[in-house]
C-alpha cells in the first residue's frame, strides 16, 4: 500500500501552521492514492468550520478536489486581509 | 463641532502668509474628509493644467472625521496634489502617529501653495502655526531631519518631512512621517521640495470630540469583540508575518507575483524574500499605527556585511519591487534598499519597478554599460542597492532613474518596457492573472495603484467572497463599486486593511455599513447609507473631472502592451492576458461616462458636482 501512496507539498499560512504535523508552515504529507482535499484537511485536523481558501497548484479548489502525487497545496484564511 | 475640527489652515509659502479659515461644512458633509476634501479644494482652486512643480500647484494634507479617534485604524491622512510623475491627480495615504497629531492641532486640513524663497518648515504648536527657516536641514536625511526638528520644537511633536530625494525632485519622492511611514506614491515629496518646504511639525492637545459617546462605545465594543473572536480562531497572518508574509506566498502560488519586469508571474527565489524568512532572520518587533489592532508594521535589523542597518520594512510591495522584479533573492539587500528609500524619501514601488525596467533595457542591449555607469544585471543585489542610493541623490545613472520607468524607457526608445499606467509604476499583482485588478489599475485617478481599490481581495484572497480571477465579464461593476467604497475609507481616515474586512458588509457588493455607524456616532451628521454610497461615487467623479480638465481621457486608461498582448508563459496564470479593452467598455457604462471616459452632464448633476 505504501508503495502506491503519494506525497503532496503543503503550506499552511501564518497561524494555521499550528495544524502542521511539523509545526512549520511548509511540510510534505503522505496520502492514500486518489485522496481529496477533504481527506487532507481531516488528516491534519483542521477545524471544519474554519474559514479557509485552498489552492492546488495555484488553482482554487474545494474539498472534493482530487490530489495527485507532487501537488502543491496552499491553505490560508481569508482573514489575511486584515 | 464633532469629528471634524471645523478649521483649515492656508499656507502661502510665497508671501509667508498663514490664514485660518472655517471648514466649508457643506463640503465636509458631501466629501467627508481626507481624500474627498482634498479633491474638493483642488477642483476649486488649482488649474488642472498647471505644472505640478510650479508654485501654482497646491498640496492638500487632510485628515478624515474619524482620524485620531479610537476607532480601529483611524490613523490615516491623505496628501492630494497634482503629481509630477503622472501629471494626474495624486492621493497618497499614510498612517503612523503624525495624522492623529495633525488632527489634534485643531485643523482638518492644510492647504499649501506658493514657493518659499528659502528652505522653510511649518510648525504647528496646538492651534498656533508659524514658518521657520530650514536652511540648516536642507540636504539632511529623513532621520536626521526628524531628530533635529524634535530637538528644536517639542520632543512629543510628530514630523512629516522630505529627504534629499524630495529636495532634488525625484519624480517619485515620498513625504515621510514618523521616520518610517510614507505618503509614497506619485511624487508628492517632489511637490513639497519644489515649494522649498522641508517639513511639517505638529503638536496637538485637543482630543477629537465625539458626538455620541455611548453610541460610539456600543459600535466599538461590537466591532472589536467580533474582531478579537475572529482573531482567536484564526489570527491574522498580517500581524505575524506582515504584508510581505501574506501576499508573497499568495501571489506566488497564484502565479501573479510580478517578476523580472513582468516577464514572469512566479519567482524561484520567493521563499527567501517572504515574510516568513523576514520573521525568522531579521524581525525585531512588530509596529502598529495609531489605534490599530493589526500591527502589520515590521521593525527589522540587518547585520550582514554591506547591508547593515535597522528600521521599518520591508512590506510586500517593497519585496516584490526591489526583489522579484529585479530578480534579487537576497532579503538583506532588499531590506537595506528599503532603509535607504526611507532615509532619502523614495517610493519603494516606483524605485524597484524603475530599476527592473533598467535591467530589461540593459539585458536587451538598449542601454549600454557606459550609459548606465556600469552593468545593470538581473539579480545583482549590490548594484540594486547602489542604484537606489544614486537615485535618491540624483547622482550618475540615478539621475535618469529618478525620472521613473516611463521617461527612462522612452529615452532609450522603448516606452513599451515601462510597466506603468498613467506613468505610475504597477504594484505587485499581475493584471493578466487578476482581471479586475488590471481594470482598477487602468482607471484609478492616480494611475496604477492597489490602494484605490484592491481587487486582489476577492480575486485572490477570497474575501468577502471568492470570484474567478480569470473571468473578465461582470468585473467592471465590481471595480466601480469597490473604487467608490475605498474612497470612503480614505476620506473617513481609516486603513483599507482593517476596514475592508471589518467595516464593510461582507458581500461582493461592498456596502459601508460599519463606516456609516462610526461616522454617525463620531460626527452626529446622521448620514444615511445611500448618502454615503453616493458620496463615494461623488469623490471618484470629482477626481475624474480633475483628470479630464488636465487633458486625460479613455486614451490614458491603459495598461502596458505586455499585459494585453504577451501572455504569461509559466505558472497558474499561464497563457492569460488582460482583457482590459472589453472591461473598459463595461466600466464606462457602469459609471455613466461617455465611451471616451468622460462623466456625462447628467451624472455630474446627479452627484451635485459643478
Amino acid at each position: 500500500m505504501t508503495g502506491r501512496s503519494m506525497m503532496v507539498n503543503v503550506q499552511l499560512l501564518g497561524y494555521l501552521a499550528k495544524y502542521s504535523p511539523t509545526q512549520k508552515e511548509t511540510f510534505r504529507l503522505e496520502l492514500e492514492p486518489e485522496a481529496t482535499i477533504g481527506g487532507l484537511l481531516e488528516k491534519i485536523d483542521l477545524p471544519p468550520d474554519l474559514e479557509k481558501m485552498v489552492l492546488v497548484n495555484g488553482h482554487r479548489s474545494n474539498e472534493a478536489t482530487r490530489l495527485a502525487d507532487g501537488d502543491e497545496v496552499f491553505i490560508f484564511s481569508p482573514a489575511a486581509g486584515g | 463641532m464633532y469629528g471634524w475640527r471645523g478649521k483649515i489652515l492656508r499656507v502661502d509659502l510665497t508671501t509667508r502668509e498663514l490664514k485660518e479659515e472655517n471648514l466649508d461644512m457643506k463640503a465636509a458633509r458631501n466629501y467627508i474628509g481626507g481624500r474627498g476634501l482634498g479633491i474638493y479644494y483642488l477642483n476649486r482652486e488649482v488649474d488642472p493644467q498647471c505644472d505640478p512643480l510650479s508654485p501654482e500647484n497646491m498640496m492638500v494634507l487632510a485628515t478624515g472625521p474619524l482620524t485620531g479617534t479610537s476607532a480601529p485604524t483611524a490613523a490615516r491622512y491623505m496628501v492630494m496634489t497634482k503629481g509630477p510623475l503622472t501629471g494626474a491627480l495624486t492621493c497618497s495615504n499614510s498612517g503612523g502617529q503624525f495624522p492623529k497629531e495633525l488632527k489634534r492641532t485643531g485643523f482638518d486640513a492644510l492647504l499649501i501653495t506658493g514657493k518659499a524663497a528659502e528652505p522653510i518648515y511649518l510648525w504647528i504648536d496646538k492651534g498656533r502655526a508659524e514658518l521657520r527657516g530650514a536652511g540648516h536641514l536642507w540636504g539632511k536625511t529623513v532621520p536626521e531631519t526628524h531628530e533635529k526638528l524634535l530637538g528644536e520644537t517639542d520632543s512629543r511633536a510628530r514630523v512629516a518631512c522630505i529627504g534629499p530625494s524630495g529636495e532634488k525632485r525625484v519624480l517619485f519622492a515620498a513625504i515621510m512621517n514618523d521616520k518610517h511611514r510614507a505618503a509614497g506614491r506619485s511624487g508628492v515629496g517632489a511637490v513639497m521640495g519644489s515649494k522649498n518646504l522641508k517639513a511639517i511639525v505638529v503638536r496637538g492637545e485637543s482630543l477629537v470630540p465625539i458626538a455620541d459617546k455611548d453610541r460610539f462605545k456600543e459600535v466599538q465594543d461590537r466591532v472589536m469583540t467580533k474582531f478579537r473572536n475572529a482573531a482567536k480562531a484564526a489570527p491574522s497572518p498580517l500581524s505575524q508575518h506582515g504584508t510581505i508574509g501574506v501576499m508573497t506566498p499568495l501571489t506566488q502560488k497564484s502565479g501573479v507575483f510580478p517578476t523580472k519586469n513582468f516577464l514572469q508571474g512566479t519567482f524561484s527565489g520567493w521563499e527567501a524574500i517572504s515574510g516568513q524568512t523576514l520573521t525568522a532572520k531579521y524581525l525585531q518587533k512588530t509596529v502598529a499605527c495609531w489605534s490599530c489592532p493589526v500591527a502589520c508594521g515590521r521593525y527589522t535589523k540587518i547585520e550582514e556585511p554591506g547591508f547593515e542597518g535597522e528600521g521599518e520594512g520591508p512590506e510586500y510591495e517593497t519585496g516584490f519591487a526591489l526583489g522579484a522584479m529585479c530578480m534579487v533573492d537576497n532579503l538583506a539587500a532588499i531590506t537595506k534598499a528599503n532603509y535607504i528609500c526611507n532615509d532619502l524619501g523614495l517610493d519603494t514601488i516606483s524605485m524597484g519597478v524603475t530599476i527592473s525596467c533598467a535591467m530589461e533595457l540593459f539585458d536587451k542591449g538598449y542601454i549600454t554599460e557606459k550609459q548606465a555607469g556600469g552593468p545593470v544585471k538581473w539579480g545583482d543585489a549590490k548594484r540594486m542597492v547602489e542604484l537606489v542610493r544614486l537615485t535618491g541623490y540624483r547622482e550618475g545613472f540615478g539621475d535618469q532613474l529618478a525620472e521613473g520607468s516611463y521617461r527612462l524607457a522612452e529615452r532609450y526608445g522603448h516606452p513599451e518596457l515601462a510597466m506603468v499606467s498613467k506613468k505610475l509604476e504597477m504594484p505587485g499583482y499581475d493584471p493578466r492573472g487578476l482581471q479586475a485588478q488590471g481594470l482598477n489599475y487602468a482607471t484609478t485617478p492616480i494611475g496604477a495603484s492597489h490602494c484605490r481599490a484592491h481587487m486582489g481581495y476577492c480575486e485572490m484572497v477570497g474575501f468577502p467572497k471568492p470570484v474567478d480571477p480569470h473571468e473578465w465579464k461582470g468585473k467592471a461593476r465590481l471595480v466601480k463599486l469597490w473604487q467608490d467604497v475605498f474612497s470612503l475609507i480614505d476620506s473617513a481616515g481609516l486603513c483599507i486593511f482593517f476596514s475592508s474586512r471589518n467595516l464593510l458588509r461582507q458581500e461582493l457588493e461592498f456596502h459601508p455599513d460599519g463606516i456609516l455607524e462610526y461616522l454617525n456616532a463620531v460626527t452626529g451628521a446622521e448620514y444615511s447609507l445611500d448618502e454615503l454610497v453616493k458620496a463615494g461615487e461623488r469623490i471618484l467623479n470629482a477626481e475624474r473631472m480633475f483628470l479630464i480638465k488636465a487633458g486625460f481621457s479613455s486614451k490614458d486608461d491603459t495598461l502596458p502592451r505586455r499585459m494585453t498582448h504577451e501572455p504569461l508563459t509559466e505558472g497558474p496564470a499561464k497563457g492569460r492576458v488582460s482583457h482590459l479593452p472589453e472591461m473598459l467598455e463595461e466600466y464606462y457604462r457602469e459609471r455613466g461616462w461617455t465611451p471616451e471616459g468622460i462623466p456625462t452632464e447628467s451624472k455630474l448633476k446627479e452627484l451635485g458636482i459643478k
